[in-house]
């Protein structure tokens, strides 16, 4: 008599207990944040936030990226999604990614430059301009000399 | 044509390249018991700051007493920089200091130098220290400097001086670069009132933020 009523007793707290389980899913987006210095060093540790294509006011997903400067996140709809991330002292970007039907990355041809790229760019459009400025000068002068010779 | 390449030279050359963050205050001769407001800034425009560093990011913000106590204090988000308060109440030198960091290891070291108005300087190396993993400490007693005056600092990593290079920011004036020795000593004369000094070794920065009583 006593087992039955302890079992009844022990009922209800079975009843508000749950477990928690996991199962472990594959694809995703994944990004991998890095400072584009001569050695790409990973923004790790940075916050980062995920908009959905619908609502960009709400945060569909914000954390920190790993020690590696990555994070992954999983899209529920296509659509153009708005990734910003931030090391909190003054580094950050801020990205639009084109989600598929099938939510996949739609990968897009990329318009970065890399830094020894951007330095070429820099160094042409110098030497660029200082050459038209030295000729706009140098044939100022050679007018001016015609001028004295004649 | 002169006039072209002077006013690139002068837009490029007061301008931080690297993003640098500094401690900045009106006047860094403040008048004992007066409660002053200073700023955390960041950025490549000093004295201007350009953002403000997340409160995560910043840790240690501690002002060094002249007896050596430890006083923390906090910060609040102010137009494009954080702002804080203190009040000098002893007579002497403050060092006002933070760290940012993402991890247990600092990854830039802030460190101001405060001398209250009437103090009579008399110099020690202690006094211009903050205990950081990386520091520029002035050698030169900095209320006793006169413009035109050579000043020595040295830079220190991990306690032990290192050969770095060295970004000298005159306030409204242009930068310049020097190299420490390998006393991790450096010197330039004094032509400005307001200096930031920023440097790096082995990935972590530091800057030191002064100004000269003239």
């Amino acid at each position: 008599m006593i087992k039955i009523i302890s079992i009844f007793l022990l009922l209800p707290t079975v009843c508000f207990s749950h477990n928690v389980i996991f199962s472990i899913i594959e694809g995703g987006i994944g990004l991998e944040i890095y400072y584009d210095d001569i050695v790409k060093t990973p923004m790790f540790y940075s916050k980062f936030k995920v908009f959905s294509p619908e609502d960009r006011d709400e945060i569909f997903q914000e954390g920190f990226t790993d020690i590696n400067g990555k994070f992954v996140f999983f899209p529920d709809k296509p659509g153009e999604w708005k990734i910003e991330v931030n090391d909190g002292m003054g580094h950050g970007i801020v990205t639009n990614i084109n989600v598929t039907k099938e939510l996949n990355y739609e990968k897009e041809e990329s318009r970065n430059f890399s830094i020894w790229q951007k330095i070429i760019i820099g160094l042409s459009i110098i030497l660029g301009i200082s050459g038209i400025l030295f000729y706009i000068s140098s044939k100022r002068q050679f007018s001016k000399e015609k001028n004295a010779h004649s | 044509m002169k006039k072209i390449l002077f006013i690139l030279y002068i837009i490029i050359a007061t301008s931080v390249f690297a993003h640098e963050h500094w401690i900045y205050f009106n006047d860094f001769y403040p008048k004992q018991k007066e409660l002053i407001d200073f700023f955390l800034c960041s950025g490549h425009n000093y004295p201007e700051s350009d953002n403000i560093i997340s409160e995560r990011v910043i840790h240690n913000t501690d002002i060094k007493t002249p007896s050596n106590t430890i006083i923390s204090y906090s910060t609040e988000e102010n137009n494009n920089c954080r702002i804080s308060e203190f009040s000098f109440n002893d007579e002497g030198i403050y060092i006002i200091s933070f760290e940012l960091s993402r991890t247990q290891e600092p990854e830039y070291c802030v460190k101001s130098i405060i001398i209250t108005a009437e103090y009579n300087e008399i110099y020690s190396e202690n006094s211009y220290t903050s205990g950081n993993l990386i520091e520029i400490i002035p050698l030169t007693p900095l209320s006793h400097l006169n413009a035109n005056d050579e000043i020595y600092l040295k830079i220190i990593y991990n306690n032990k001086p290192v050969i770095s290079n060295l970004c000298i920011l005159p306030e409204g004036e242009r930068a310049f670069y020097l190299y420490s020795n390998d006393e991790g000593i450096f010197s330039f004369s004094v032509k400005e009132k307001k200096y930031l000094i920023t440097s790096s070794y082995n990935g972590k920065g530091c800057s030191l933020t002064f100004e000269i009583r003239d």
